[in-house]
């Protein structure tokens, strides 16, 4: 058992931006034997639910809803339901889980989030934001304003209707002046996302060609 | 003692040795070990601790001794006391040596496995990954099982995601009957069932339907004279996923036995009714069957899965819409009434109808775009329009990328496995057996030597037809 369990270590952790989702995962989930073996009292309970946030947080970036639901099982229940941290991480599991976009926001923004969790917390609003824009330019053809700021979470926010607009037209999206919707355009490459180092389609065919070379070879 | 340790250190004489060489050096020392008694391999050196003197990497067989010496001396408590030294070694230990041992590494895993399930399962994968994962082992179907009992799907899916190329095999010696061989026998057939079992379990888990299906034909189509209580489970399952992956029960496997079908046929009658249900489309019939059937799936545990059927259902219903319409609005979709699960709140409503279709949207269920009508939330009407358009190149292109991969890895175990099956006694044998049936001549040269098969196999394939044409397309598409 090389790492520690311990409030820094975890704080270094989730700030290491570098660190991908899917090997956060990994280091989070080498802690769970001793977190889960760590006895409950008043002193370590809030090393362990920050833990315990903490990976569900990674899970969610990974968009592994699935394991992050086996993991609500994995904790003790009286723990999950008592703790206010986890309570709220659950919470967010659930609304993700019923793609609930207004209580995902509203969680992720006004919950009791712990100094170390912030961090994540915000990497994984921006996430959400982006990937649910770019399902919202692949879905619709016309979309309210209003359905737009629900779904990327910045109805109630102090941020006008004004600069909402110029931040989609940013991305390519239409507006019709008349009726005042928004006509989405696809964009085309999800890939920015998570594998960047395979969204060269040039490449990708390159690649294909080779793979294809080969097996006519074996 | 303090000589002891000095040959134990001398182990391996270096560390890239030979397989043959490493395996007659480990074979002296476990003469040397199994001499020695358990008292003196637990005992400490020099009032230091052995394991710390020793490498659970480089001297991983003494190390394993030691370990097993603590465990049958300490009784309950021991495996407490070493629990850190255990999972260490679990974690680094190196499989040339440890394969010659494999009964005290059975013994290690196996109290090591009784333990405490969830700080096991890590270590446990990793011994797994460190033995030799792509044969099957004792280790596998209880990891699963574990993994089963924790909720660690992830993990699991670690192990299970490497195919299985190899079996172990006992063989009779001369003159042992069928149950004297059975106590040397690394696994059972039972154990097998069980491991391809718990593997579909766990894509199910995971929602990898196509990887469960497949892990499940497995257990179906297990050759045998009878059929086994495993199996029949295995196969309720089997028409569920089916229903899952294609709205329809998958087809029965060619290969099943007769035996295995009769028995599918007379144990899984509700299961069947619950299919022909799903197929038919009408949703009340839908609806009366699930209702009907709540007690069955409950009773088998397998009610999960059914409200996934229903789940699957309303969305299988709503991609058929296609084929009548081109244009439909949400209102009407939700009017349609194809909710089954029946969770009350605002399920089958207009706007978690919404959501339904964007989920399957963003999944590549259907392809369609949503178009909302006013600016005003309450007033707006969402329309869906359906789509015939192929998926976007990219996406044809990466999973066209993963398949040629995945062939491409499949070809060359199979080549490897063509070259030791033809390279193995028992093939050298038959086919000298075939020469002399054919009349004498010894074809032996020419049949047995793996290069020659090798030539033939591999101009077998590059002569396809398919291939090519298969080549053809992939231009076209570019």
């Amino acid at each position: 058992m090389g790492a520690q369990l311990n409030l820094e270590h975890l704080s270094t952790l989730v700030t290491d931006q570098n660190l991908s989702p899917a090997a956060l995962v990994d280091l989070l989930a080498d802690l769970e034997a001793t977190a889960s073996s760590c006895p409950l009292n008043s002193s370590s309970s809030e090393l362990i639910s920050n833990y315990y946030s903490a990976y569900f947080f990674s899970l969610f970036l990974c968009d592994d809803l699935n394991e992050a639901r086996f993991l609500s099982k994995r904790i003790p229940l009286g723990f999950l339901q008592s703790d206010p941290l986890l309570i709220s991480t659950y919470t967010l599991l659930r609304a993700l889980y019923t793609r609930s976009y207004q209580s995902i926001y509203t969680t992720l923004s006004s919950a009791p989030w712990s100094s170390i969790l912030t961090p994540l917390v915000s990497r994984f609003e921006k996430y959400f934001r982006r990937r649910t824009f770019i399902l919202l330019s692949r879905a619709y053809t016309t979309i309210s304003l209003k359905s737009t700021a629900i779904f990327l979470g910045l109805e109630g926010t102090d941020e006008k209707e004004s600069s909402i607009i110029a931040m989609v037209v940013a991305e390519g999206w239409g507006r019709d002046e008349a009726t005042g919707m928004l006509k989405p355009v696809p964009i085309d490459d999800d890939d920015d996302l998570r594998d960047p180092d395979v969204n060269a389609k040039d490449g990708g065919i390159a690649r294909l060609t080779g793979l294809v070379t080969h097996l006519t070879e074996v | 003692m303090e000589k002891l340790v000095d040959v134990f250190l001398t182990f391996p004489s270096s560390q890239n040795l030979s397989d043959q060489e490493l395996n007659k050096q480990a074979a002296t020392l476990i003469s040397t070990l199994n001499k020695t008694p358990a008292s003196t391999l637990a005992s400490n050196s020099n009032g230091t601790d052995l394991l710390t003197i020793l490498n659970p990497t480089a001297n991983s067989l003494v190390y394993l001794y030691v370990l097993i010496a603590r465990l049958d001396l300490g009784g309950r408590n021991a495996l407490e006391a070493t629990w850190k030294n255990a999972v260490l070694f679990l974690e680094n230990f190196d499989s040339r040596q440890i394969r010659n041992a494999p009964d005290m590494f059975r013994r290690l895993f196996e109290a090591f496995y009784a333990h405490a399930p969830l700080i096991a399962v890590r270590p446990i994968k990793k011994a797994i990954i460190r033995y030799n994962p792509s044969r099957f082992s004792f280790m596998h179907t209880s990891f699963l099982r574990l993994c089963l009992m924790t909720k660690c799907y992830r993990d699991a899916a670690a192990v299970l995601d490497i195919d299985l190329v190899e079996f172990p095999y006992v063989k009779n010696k001369p003159g042992e009957t069928e149950n004297m061989s059975n106590s040397r026998k690394e696994v059972t057939y039972q154990d097998l069932l069980c491991y391809f079992l718990y593997g579909g379990m766990i894509y199910m888990g995971l929602k990898e339907w196509r990887r469960a299906a497949d892990l499940l034909t497995y257990v179906v189509a297990c050759p045998g004279n009878a059929c086994s209580l495993i199996q029949v489970e295995a196969y309720k399952k089997y028409i569920l996923v089916g229903l899952l992956l294609d709205g329809k029960p998958l087809p029965m496997p060619k290969v099943t036995s007769a035996a295995a079908v009769r028995a599918y046929k007379a144990l899984t009658k509700p299961y069947d009714a619950f299919a022909q249900a799903f197929k038919s489309g009408s949703t009340e019939m839908f609806r009366t069957e699930a209702a009907l059937l709540s007690d069955v799936f409950r009773q088998d545990g397998n009610t999960g899965l059914a409200v996934q059927c229903m789940d699957v259902f309303r969305r299988m219903q709503i991609v058929a819409l296609r084929d009548t319409y081109v244009t439909l609005s949400i209102e009407e979709i939700s009017k349609k009434n194809l909710e089954v699960v029946g969770r009350g709140g605002d399920a089958g409503g207009k706007e978690e109808t919404e959501g339904v279709v964007l989920g399957m949207i963003e999944r590549d269920e259907i392809r369609a775009s949503l178009s909302q009508s006013e600016p005003d939330y309450k007033l707006s009407q969402t329309t869906v329009h359906f789509h015939n358009n192929p998926l976007s190149e990219l996406r044809n292109l990466r999973a066209l990328d993963s398949q040629i991969s995945r062939t491409i890895s499949l070809t060359k175990q199979v080549k490897a496995m063509d070259r030791k099956l033809g390279l193995s006694k028992e093939y050298i044998q038959w086919t000298n057996r075939l020469a002399k049936m054919a009349g004498g001549g010894s074809s032996l040269l020419s049949m047995g030597d793996p290069d020659a098969m090798d030539f033939d196999y591999g101009g077998g394939w590059a002569d396809d037809e398919p291939e090519e044409t298969i080549m053809q397309d992939f231009d076209d598409e570019i």
